[in-house]
């Protein structure tokens, strides 16, 4: 099979190639020269059964890739031809897709994992609908704190209006979302990061 | 014409002299740690017993006398308080008694500040490591000029942990170095590594460290919690530099004098051609000379303070900090 590298992750490199004749996407981990053998190949597969069991359990749930394919360092899913959230200029209906991706987050809640990067860098626009894409970071958990933590990831991502957009939508279609608002507001109280200025991403 | 800075945050005294970028002195006094570690208010007796003769020998070595100095500067915090008020009260009677501008510093901004300095480094991301902090750091420009950062330790600093960890396997001198001499020859056992996107946490490495330490000999526990660590550091800075496209990298800080930190990073940058740096381990450690460096900077710039202004703080957040020098 022919592997095109399209982009080169801190985590893993992704790859564009042809899955049975259909354009797909390959996720794949590679060696860190930089950890030990044993940590680095624990960390690998089990990123990558992780994240291949979070994408399963959301398919058909959320807007998102399908997952075609794992291997022990490789997820082979669909090709979600769209740009970036994060890249999107202003004023190009960024608020629907903010309402789409609040709504999306709360599903995921609802079902016991959380995203771990939920980010507009994370999110793909593609024939006017929001796709949620790399679960690298996610994992099952009814942790509060860790939810509230995908809320903050993204209120530091965006101004204030459009995590209030966010926000509203996430907390109409979550079915806990109180615990989770109070802990965010919690988070932020603690000394360390009041001042923690707003994230710029360059791209 | 020279510029002395006092670093006082936690238990190094620190004098240094700096004359157009070139460090002239850089005296030290550290308080003898034993294992109840640091008590802030006895560190700061140990500070007022040392900060006179501190300040005489750097000024001997550096070959100034105090009537050649043009500024004063002082490290404002983060730090311990009692610690921080002895290095500022010094600094204003400096600048009282000579005349001179007092500057207050951030003390993160200067270890960073001379690694770049040292290295040549123009736009760098920094790694900064000590014993109360661990943060991805790197220069952002809206909407002021500052050091953002991107990821952070969000319970404890990664020298914390080590030093607590060598306390609690009866390692003496308990900081990271005795850590790293005991986890020579240790094998890889497994212990919860954590990171969420950029930042990262240690208690709960520490904890299941600890707790190891029944079944397994100290070289494997020592050997496979630092190796997680450090990894976690990597792998967040690794994220921030393919985030940020910065292509330079500099690590800081107590835990930077870390061979093994050091040749991880190398190879994080070597994997993406990114230039490298760090300061020697003088640099590392605090220190008076990086808050004298970065005086002198404040100075140039054109920062001026009103004694009134000239306070400390224990939670001085880097990200908080205008800076107005290239």
């Amino acid at each position: 099979m022919e592997m095109r590298m399209i982009a080169e992750g801190a985590e893993a490199n992704i790859y564009s190639c042809s899955f049975v004749g259909m354009r797909a996407v390959a996720k794949r981990r590679v060696r860190k020269e930089y950890r030990i053998g044993s940590l680095d190949m624990y960390l690998r597969t089990h990123r990558t059964k992780v994240e291949a069991r979070v994408m399963l359990a959301l398919s058909g749930r959320i807007k998102m890739p399908r997952v075609l394919a794992v291997t022990a360092d490789t997820i082979y899913m669909d090709f979600i031809d769209g740009r970036r959230l994060s890249t999107l200029p202003v004023g190009k209906g960024i608020e629907a897709y903010l309402v789409e991706s609040g709504r999306w987050l709360a599903i995921m809640h609802d079902s016991g994992i959380t995203h771990g990067d939920f980010t507009p860098a994370n999110i793909i626009v593609w024939g006017g609908a929001a796709y949620v894409i790399d679960f690298g970071l996610s994992y099952f958990t009814d942790s509060i704190e860790d939810k509230a933590i995908d809320l903050l990831l993204m209120k530091r991502s965006v101004n204030k209006e459009l995590f209030s957009v966010f926000m509203r939508s996430y907390d109409s279609a979550a079915k806990y979302s109180r615990p989770v608002k109070e802990r965010l507001a919690d988070i932020e109280l603690r000394g360390r990061y009041q001042s923690r200025s707003l994230a710029t991403v360059r791209s | 014409m020279a510029v002395i800075g006092i670093e006082s945050s936690a238990h190094t005294l620190g004098v240094g002299v700096v004359a157009d970028g070139r460090v002239l002195a850089n005296e030290m006094r550290m308080y003898p740690i034993t294992d109840e570690g640091i008590i802030p208010s006895k560190v700061a007796d140990f500070h007022v017993g040392n900060v006179r003769k501190a300040i005489s020998s750097a000024l001997r070595k550096a070959r100034v006398s105090l009537e050649d100095i043009e500024a004063v500067g002082y490290t404002k915090g983060p730090g311990l308080g009692p610690c921080l008020g002895v290095g500022n009260l010094a600094a204003k009677s400096l600048s009282m008694k000579y005349g001179v501008p007092l500057l207050p510093v951030n003390h993160a901004v200067a270890h960073l500040e001379i690694a770049k300095h040292i290295n040549g480094f123009v736009d760098p991301l920094a790694l900064y490591v000590s014993g109360g902090n661990s943060q991805v750091i790197g220069m952002e420009g809206e909407p002021f000029r500052h050091y953002h950062i991107y990821g952070e330790t969000l319970d404890i600093g990664v020298g914390n942990m080590l030093d607590n960890f060598a306390r609690k396997a009866g390692l003496v001198p308990s900081w990271g170095s005795t850590v790293a001499k005991a986890a020579e020859g240790g094998r890889y056992v497994q212990m919860p590594y954590t990171v969420k996107g950029m930042d990262f946490t240690f208690t709960g490495l520490l904890t299941n460290a600890v707790a190891q330490l029944n079944e397994h000999s100290v070289a494997d526990v020592a050997f496979s919690m630092q190796e997680t660590a450090f990894s976690m550091l990597c792998e967040a800075t690794e994220r921030a530099l393919m985030l940020t496209n910065k292509r330079e990298l500099i690590v800081c800080g107590g835990v930077a004098q870390s061979k093994r930190l050091r040749e991880m990073l190398l190879s994080v940058c070597e994997a993406h051609g990114i230039r490298f740096g760090f300061a020697p381990n003088e640099y590392n450690a605090d220190n008076g000379a990086m808050i004298a460096l970065v005086a002198e900077r404040m100075l140039e710039s054109g920062q001026r303070y009103a004694i009134g202004d000239c306070g400390i703080n224990q939670r001085y957040r880097i990200d908080s900090v205008r800076i107005t020098w290239r």
